[in-house]
């Protein structure tokens, strides 16, 4: 009688441990794609205002409608619908560079600088990009804490059996931490 | 905010302030000259019931009485004795020196920030049951509206026993309370506290800061200079992010070696809330040592210079975000 009350103990004591561990893992995961969900919603909010973006520009910026038409196309790409995340962080590298680019050269166009619904979007840019940097970070932080999960113990033993495997973070592009190059941007005329 | 070095706040002191300081001694004297014979009368009394304790072997608890009611009076007396002459002080010498930094700051000796703004900031988990406070400055610093004062904060813990009912104070905070517009929209809260659990704790010190769910959740930073001085917990972890960005983070470090203190920061409603503890009163004037000395005010420069250099050393006025300067209040 004793022998089999201890054996149910430890029974129980053990698919509460594999419980926790497989909860844990799972909350984990979910919060990773909790906040890539973030990410995604404020990319997609900068693209919500790149049309407005470019057709203030453009009656301005006589010399950079290439890399206008540029940032047009990859919106088109981004909100297809067809992308895979892996694309999509593709395409948001090329998309932040290119706007930088736009930024640095509002510069040269004095007119454009005083506009007022451009400074507007401006801002409204600038603030995007804040939150969508704060996103990647949190989202950086939720795959550092999945990834020790995998592979620390005794998670890891976990993982295996559930087959969790190694998330990647968001690494900064080489473009993004060089200085924006304006001039080899714009072909100029 | 101009910039005031100490070199200029020195030329001031000679030009401007020595002669009001010079006039403040004079008083100062006279009110040490009081101070001086209450502690004569004090320590008389204190002889007398010595003495009485030794001669007729009266209980302990005689003397305990006694001395709690000396210090209880003595300290009351004092108190009564000097406002005047730190009221004095305050009006000519402080308020002085705060338009020396920026004439557009409004500064009263007797106002401070009010307890409902205390606790919003959401710093401090109880709720005081008494708060005083004074020095209370206000104005705009470039885009940023911005307001400070002196505060302690207490609350009040009851217990009964046998012996009746037994009052005690605890302070919560004693320092200074700065609250500034800060530069971003938001709409949780985000607080920034002294890293204490993590100091002796290590890594087990992280788990047990996340278990602390009043607070809201644990925001892990990958600023490792930051983790080391801070916890931080949040209503939402992009957020918080939001609110602490890289070069924030750094700052807030900078900000800390300078006070050379702990920092109590926190992000609520669009503001940023700042409590630096401080032992002493802030923005009194010397008694027992001479006025006119340069030390005597170069202290209540110094702390008025770091309660307003915050807006500086945060960025406050930076408004490339949603906020710009028009949408502040003031």
């Amino acid at each position: 009688m004793l022998m089999m009350g201890i054996a149910l103990a430890v029974i129980v004591m053990i698919v509460i441990v594999i419980a926790g561990l497989y909860n844990s893992l799972v909350g984990k995961k979910n919060q990773v794609i909790n906040v890539f969900g973030t990410v995604d919603a404020l990319l997609r909010k900068r693209y919500d205002l790149i049309p407005n973006l470019v057709a203030t520009a453009q009656t301005y910026m006589q010399y950079e409608k290439e890399v206008l038409s540029k940032v047009t196309e990859l919106r088109a790409r981004a909100i297809s619908g067809k992308t895979s995340d892996d694309e999509k962080i593709a395409i948001d590298r090329e998309i932040s560079q290119a706007l930088r680019g736009i930024m640095v050269a509002v510069e040269n166009y004095p007119d454009l600088k005083a506009n007022q619904s451009f400074l507007q979007l401006q801002a409204s840019l600038n603030e995007v990009e804040e939150q969508i940097s704060a996103a990647r970070r949190a989202y950086n932080a939720a795959v550092t804490d999945y990834n020790n999960a995998v592979e620390m113990f005794p998670t890891n033993l976990m993982a295996q059996v559930m087959n969790y495997q190694r998330k990647a973070v968001f690494e900064i592009a080489p473009a993004e931490r060089e200085p924006v190059d304006v001039q080899k941007m714009f072909k100029r005329q | 905010m101009p910039e005031r070095k100490l070199s200029d706040f020195a030329h001031f002191y000679a030009t401007d302030l020595v002669k009001e300081l010079k006039r403040l001694e004079v008083v100062r004297k006279a009110v040490l000259g009081r101070v001086i014979v209450l502690f004569v009368v004090i320590g008389g009394i204190s002889a007398v019931a010595v003495a009485v304790d030794v001669v007729w072997r009266v209980s302990g608890w005689f003397i305990m009485l006694a001395a709690a009611l000396c210090f209880g009076a003595g300290s009351f007396i004092y108190r009564y004795l000097i406002s005047d002459y730190v009221f004095q002080f305050k009006i000519s010498v402080i308020s002085k020196i705060v338009s020396f930094l920026d004439p557009s700051l409004q500064y009263e000796p007797r106002g401070s920030i009010e307890q409902w703004k205390f606790v919003s900031s959401r710093i401090f988990e109880h709720n005081p049951d008494r708060l005083r406070g004074d020095d209370h400055v206000t104005g705009k610093i470039g885009a940023t509206q911005v307001e400070f004062s002196e505060l302690h904060a207490e609350r009040k813990e009851e217990t009964y026993s046998s012996r009746g009912r037994r009052r005690r104070w605890h302070t919560i905070f004693k320092g200074l309370f700065f609250i500034a517009d800060f530069n971003k929209k938001f709409y949780g809260k985000t607080v920034v506290l002294p890293d204490t659990a993590e100091k002796l704790f290590g890594q087990a010190g992280s788990f047990l800061q996340s278990l602390n769910k009043a607070r809201g959740d644990l925001i892990k930073l990958e600023d490792p200079e930051f983790e080391k001085l801070f916890v931080v917990y949040g209503d939402d972890q992009v957020e918080s992010r939001y609110v602490l960005s890289t070069s924030l983070m750094e700052r807030i470090v900078a900000f800390r070696k300078k006070t050379g203190r702990p920092v109590y920061l926190s992000f609520v409603g669009s503001q940023v809330f700042v409590a630096v503890p401080y032992r002493k009163g802030l923005f009194e004037p010397a008694v027992f040592s001479r006025l006119t000395d340069f030390k005597a005010v170069e202290g209540c420069f110094d702390d008025l210079q770091l309660a307003l250099g915050i807006v500086d050393d945060l960025n406050l006025n930076t408004r490339i975000w949603s906020r710009a300067p028009s949408e502040t209040q003031g």
